[in-house]
């Protein structure tokens, strides 16, 4: 038997069917005479204390509309949380030309023309809305309810990622496919982490991460033409105009005080207390040096490095040393503010249109078209993250099909310590009642699940610092903090654990963050 | 809203959109209402007949609808109390409890769930699945929609069928507008493969 009644080409209600249906006060009497539960009337209120009240009468008197619609649990992504989810950001697209866009934590996106298709598979006209978000860390994927497990070969896995995100397109309200042809690229800030990790794609239909491949850290975008430590900017117009960071000068390393002519090194002239402090593994520091009365000394920048070579003469004698410009302890707070001011200075003119040159590595130039894209992206992400970084490490997606995307490492469960586990709901101190639990260490940004009936084997490693996250029926965020963590045992008789389930009304995913620790 | 016709389909014309004014308005009759069941009258007669269409639309028979109507006002004004004005529209939360009733009737067997699609929105919904509206593809697409579990029926019947905006639909489903996009794109992609498989 089918399962739906399919009424095709029905014919509309009529003003007679709303008349019949419409009065007023047949639907007053139908309020009056619906026969009123019992634990409503005066009678049976007045005979109970408030705590049976608020234990029996709430729980009975749940009505449908204060339930959503679509139980939580049911869809495959869904927020556990009534009414929060991670919020996007809608860019508008002119399809024939596509764009370059931004996110406020500077993760570009790059949209060839031509990117999208209709679902006949023509390419659209119209204005396109593409919606995008990021899921950087467990609590955003928490709250947006992303299934973060790996299941392969019968074992299940848990995800470990550098950079998650979410993308989608539509236009006039209906969703658009990616057009293989014009792929879209995303590139977002990632951690600076040595783990490889698989590019992966969330596959709503098969329910599952499928592995798209290698996805290695894909470039380290400089700032100058330093050669792998973060970089400096570097105005186009040669070596005479830099800003470099001060450095301050470590007092078991050799360093000498040269007079050097400002206008020849700017970015040194403008710090109190220079000095240049022998880079010994470039050039070993020989005390017979310091004996020898020098007859003059030539300092020379070296190229794609951020040290100078100290020329030594007297007469034919000759003595080259590598150095970095330092700044002794005293001047160094002042240097860092100077410096500080400077480089927010020449931010503000890349934002100006003052665009200096940048030398990105071969990965980054083949995403960022143009020095201005890569000095607004840098700018926006140390807006964002309250940094002043020169390089920004990232990690790109070539988005082949819409939907969430993610650089990630399937892990197993954290070992160390095994306990039965029962959740509490720390307001009623009954049981918790959940379908999932999520143990999440800090420093790991990995979200590993525990189904219900998998808490009677819960094992953690009890050195992280480790929360456990939950659910409440009634959609409230339940967790057991770090500091609780140290009161668990390992027995593997059944530990309750008391989840703290907070008093006020959680609004928005800032606030459900705070909650969570996070 | 009021209920028109084209061709045969039952369509909405969307009043979705008020203005602040109207919504404040609506809130002093909330408030009247709490304390006088009797002041629920105004309320009662601007939203009936949107809130029976829309009920119509997912069961058998007229009878059915009507008594799944008055089910979804009757369990409005017991709970208007618990209403909060938080510039949703009123219609949002009424259209809410209505999808809840439905659920209820459904899953106690109490009314059987109906989908009312009209060739126009078989062509439309046809088309999103980049098909030509033949009569093999039209009887595919319905026994595509036998195998959406209800909730996915009423996602398709209020995005696709009732062409309601978006931000109406995240109101009704109390999700958000992101969620609700994902939810339609992934949605179509599942009736998509289940409308191949079924080639």
């Amino acid at each position: 038997m089918d399962k739906y009644t399919i009424k095709r080409n029905r014919e509309p209600l009529t003003p007679e069917d709303v008349r019949k249906g419409k009065d007023f006060g047949s639907f007053m009497n139908a309020y009056a005479v619906r026969k009123k539960p019992f634990y409503t009337k005066n009678w049976f209120l007045s005979s109970l204390s408030v705590a049976a009240l608020a234990a029996g009468i709430i729980t009975m008197n749940i009505k449908n509309a204060e339930q959503p619609v679509f139980p939580l649990q049911s869809a495959f992504i869904s927020p556990p949380l009534n009414g929060i989810d991670i919020a996007d950001t809608v860019f508008t697209v002119k399809p024939g030309q596509g764009g370059n866009f931004f996110s406020d934590n500077g993760s570009f996106i790059t949209v060839p023309a031509n990117a999208f298709l209709d679902s006949a598979g023509k390419t659209v006209d119209g204005n396109v809305e593409l919606h995008y978000r990021e899921l950087p860390d467990p609590a955003s994927a928490f709250l947006a309810g992303i299934p973060m497990t790996y299941d392969s070969a019968g074992a299940r896995y848990h995800f470990r990622w550098n950079g998650m995100m979410e993308i989608y397109a539509f236009c006039n309200g209906k969703p658009l496919k990616a057009d293989p042809q014009h792929p879209v690229l995303v590139s977002l800030p990632a951690e600076k982490e040595q783990m490889q990790y698989g590019t992966y794609y969330l596959d709503t239909i098969q329910k599952a991460w499928t592995y798209k491949g290698r996805n290695d850290w894909n470039f380290a975008a400089l700032v100058s033409d330093t050669s792998g430590a973060a970089g400096l900017p570097v105005k186009q117009d040669a070596g005479n105009d830099q800003l470099l960071p001060p450095r301050k000068a470590n007092r078991s390393r050799h360093s000498f005080a040269i007079k050097f002519d400002p206008q020849e090194f700017p970015e040194l002239a403008i710090y109190k207390g220079v000095r240049f402090e022998v880079d010994e593994t470039k050039t070993p520091y020989r005390g017979s040096d310091a004996k020898v009365k020098w007859e003059d000394a030539v300092v020379t920048k070296n190229r794609n490095a951020d040290t100078y070579t100290i020329t030594f003469t007297r007469g034919v004698l000759e003595k080259s040393y590598v150095a970095y410009p330092v700044v002794g302890e005293t001047d160094y707070a002042a240097a860092k503010k100077l410096y500080e001011e400077k480089y927010s200075e020449y931010l503000q003119g890349t934002r100006n249109g003052a665009v200096p040159h940048f030398a990105l590595s071969p990965g980054a130039r083949a995403v960022f078209t143009s020095d201005s894209c890569f000095a607004q992206a840098l700018a926006l992400h140390n807006a964002h993250s309250g940094t002043n970084e020169h390089a920004m490490y990232m990690r790109a997606f070539t988005v082949s099909d819409f939907g969430i995307w993610m650089a990630g490492v399937p892990q197993n469960l954290p070992q160390g310590a095994t306990t039965s586990l029962s959740l509490k709901d720390g307001r009623t101190k009954k049981e918790l009642v959940t379908n999932r639990v999520y143990l999440v260490e800090k420093g790991t940004n990995a979200l590993f699940t525990y189904d219900a009936a998998g808490l009677a084997d819960f094992t953690y490693d009890p050195a992280q610092e480790n929360s456990i996250w939950a659910v409440t029926a009634d959609g409230k965020p339940a967790v057991f903090y770090p500091g609780d963590f140290k009161t668990l045992g390992t027995s593997e008789k059944k530990t309750g654990i008391t989840m703290r389930v907070p008093a006020q009304k959680i609004s928005n995913a800032a606030q459900a963050m705070t909650v969570l620790g996070s | 809203m009021s209920l028109t016709a084209k061709g045969n389909a039952m369509q909405i014309e969307s009043k979705y959109h008020v203005s602040r004014e109207q919504i404040a308005a609506e809130e002093a009759e909330i408030e009247a209402a709490r304390t006088d069941p009797q002041k629920f009258a105004p309320l009662y007669d601007r939203y009936y007949e949107r809130i029976l269409g829309f009920v119509y639309q997912r069961v058998e028979s007229r009878d059915d609808a009507c008594d799944v109507t008055a089910q979804v006002f009757i369990a409005a004004l017991e709970n208007i109390g618990k209403y909060k004005a938080q510039g949703v529209p009123f219609s949002a939360w009424l259209f809410r409890i209505a999808v809840n009733e439905l659920s209820r009737m459904y899953r106690r067997a109490k009314v059987r769930q109906a989908i009312s699609i009209d060739d126009t929105q078989v062509e439309d919904i046809l088309h999103e699945l980049g098909e030509e509206n033949t009569s093999v593809t039209d009887a595919r697409l319905m026994k595509a929609l036998q195998q959406l579990g209800p909730e996915e029926v009423m996602l398709i019947e209020m995005r696709f069928f009732e062409k309601r905006p978006f931000k109406e639909v995240c109101d009704i489903l109390a999700i958000s507008e992101t969620a609700a996009k994902a939810r339609v794109y992934r949605l179509l992609e599942r009736l998509k493969t289940i409308y191949t498989s079924l080639a």
